[in-house]
């Protein structure tokens, strides 16, 4: 079994989410008829309207322009699978307990199709990928070894050696599935007592210059899915995974 | 100085409430621009939308920082008590969702049934306080550090404060603990030795709780099948 296809009993992922960025809005029928088939699916539907209003700072005077957008929010009902809709988006998420790619991918599928099947063949403009890890590290005497947990690790100077947060950001290219990455990592405050956290956020997106059709789409998920998979894994040291491997 | 652009989101108001009553208010705060408005009617801003029109001020004095500081302002009307209610549940859910790796399902779906059992608009009085997300987060922490392999009967105090109670000796024997913000807990101890009654109670900080707790029969109260 490769490191990709490890399967832990409690992953540490605290949000998965697959976003369609389609290139242009769908018509308002259409829409509805998206709304009025996914909220079959889900139990709880929430309705925001988004105002965006432009300043122009050199006549603020001026009537600022504005433009309007509607945001359909459905959620089962412990919270943990939704989506948000908007004319030209779809976002599917499921937060923890996330219980594995297949069941994750089903239902992206499932509604995936819902979208497809009431409005046609759209032009996809992005894809995106994210998966938010968080990783609950015990301290040892007040402090965590962070070198002991993470490979993606900094270097500070012996007078900060007391780490208490912080951050990084990297970009890079994605080539063999011609996606862009984008990883988080942070040490932040732990919802658990005498622990920090390590947090680890993947965010892998590919823009789309040419049409794809479904089966392309999920297979490009799959390979995403897998590259999310070599990255994580890569990130982290086996001390790190004894934490959540380790049965409650 | 390039155009600026805030995004308001509101969840529940009509366009022409939301520009009548809200955006006139927010841009003459910001003094931005000043749209005619009368008979504005006063809002419920939370604590944390507050927060963000002060952050919108801010940006009249310009620095980078600030411009790419813009805050979302999120604006609706007083939610109605089944929204409130709602809302406290969904809070509920997602924050227990948050630490559903390091719990049974079993004891989540006890709490998370329980909540929303309390939170029943056709039961609620008046008087009553939605549950304190502060207090969850005491009880998760301290649940994860006791780990009882016996689940407690949740409870709801009228402050919005989780309880959670243990019995022994046909119900005479009683541990309840009560879930205060900031990692604080309040407890009660009754034993009943042969119709001698003993009571004890205290508040205290979480780290101290396997100590204050040590002289009682803890381990009978926590032990599966009792």
């Amino acid at each position: 079994m490769s490191m990709t296809d490890i399967r832990y009993p409690h992953p540490p992922i605290v949000e998965a989410v697959v976003e369609f960025k389609f290139s242009a809005s769908t018509d308002e029928k259409k829409y509805a008829k998206v709304l009025t088939n996914l909220k079959k699916a889900y139990d709880v539907h929430k309705e925001e309207t988004h105002y965006t209003y432009a300043v122009d700072m050199k006549a603020p005077y001026k009537e600022p322009k504005k433009t309007t957008q509607t945001v359909d929010k459905l959620f089962s009902n412990n919270m943990t699978q939704n989506i948000i809709m908007r004319s030209n988006s779809l976002a599917i998420s499921q937060l923890a307990p996330y219980a594995c790619w297949d069941e994750f991918r089903a239902r992206i599928f499932r509604d995936f199709e819902v979208w497809h099947r009431a409005v046609g063949y759209q032009q996809l403009e992005r894809i995106g990928m994210r998966y938010i890890n968080r990783i609950d590290l015990p301290l040892e005497d007040d402090k965590i070894q962070l070198e002991q947990y993470a490979v993606l690790n900094i270097n500070v100077q012996p007078c900060l050696k007391s780490l208490d947060k912080y951050s990084i950001n990297i970009q890079s290219q994605l080539k063999d599935i011609g996606a862009t990455v984008i990883v988080n990592s942070a040490m932040v405050e732990s919802p658990l007592a005498n622990h920090l956290s390590l947090v680890l956020d993947f965010d892998i997106f590919r823009m789309v210059d040419s049409s794809m059709k479904v089966e392309d789409i999920f297979t490009y998920l799959d390979q995403a899915r897998t590259k999310k998979n070599e990255l994580f894994e890569s990130s982290i040291t086996e001390k790190a995974r004894e934490i959540f491997r380790r049965e409650r | 100085m390039s155009d600026k652009s805030i995004t308001l989101y509101s969840a529940n108001l009509s366009t022409r409430e939301f520009e009548k009553n809200v955006l006139s208010r927010a841009f003459d705060t910001t003094g931005l621009a000043v749209r005619a408005g009368s008979g504005v009617e006063k809002l419920a801003f939370s604590s944390q939308t507050a927060q963000i029109m002060e952050e919108i001020i801010a940006l009249r004095p310009q620095t980078s920082s600030a411009e790419n500081a813009l805050a979302d302002l999120i604006v609706q009307r007083k939610p109605s008590l089944e929204e409130a209610l709602f809302d406290a549940c969904a809070a509920v859910k997602i924050e227990m969702s948050r630490v559903s790796m390091h719990f049974s399902k079993e004891m989540i779906d006890q709490l998370t049934s329980r909540i929303d059992q309390f939170h029943d608009p056709e039961d609620w009085e008046e008087s009553e306080k939605a549950i304190q997300i502060q207090s969850l987060k005491t009880f998760i922490r301290w649940f994860y550090q006791a780990k009882p392999p016996k689940l407690p009967s949740f409870g709801m105090s009228n402050s919005g404060f989780l309880t959670a109670s243990w019995m022994l000796n046909g119900n005479k024997d009683q541990l309840v603990l009560v879930f205060l913000p900031r990692d604080k807990i309040k407890w009660f101890v009754t034993l009943d030795d042969s119709g001698q009654k003993e009571y004890a109670s205290g508040e205290t900080p979480l780290k101290r709780m396997d100590s204050v707790l040590a002289p009682y029969p803890v381990d009978q109260w926590f032990a599966k099948g009792q």
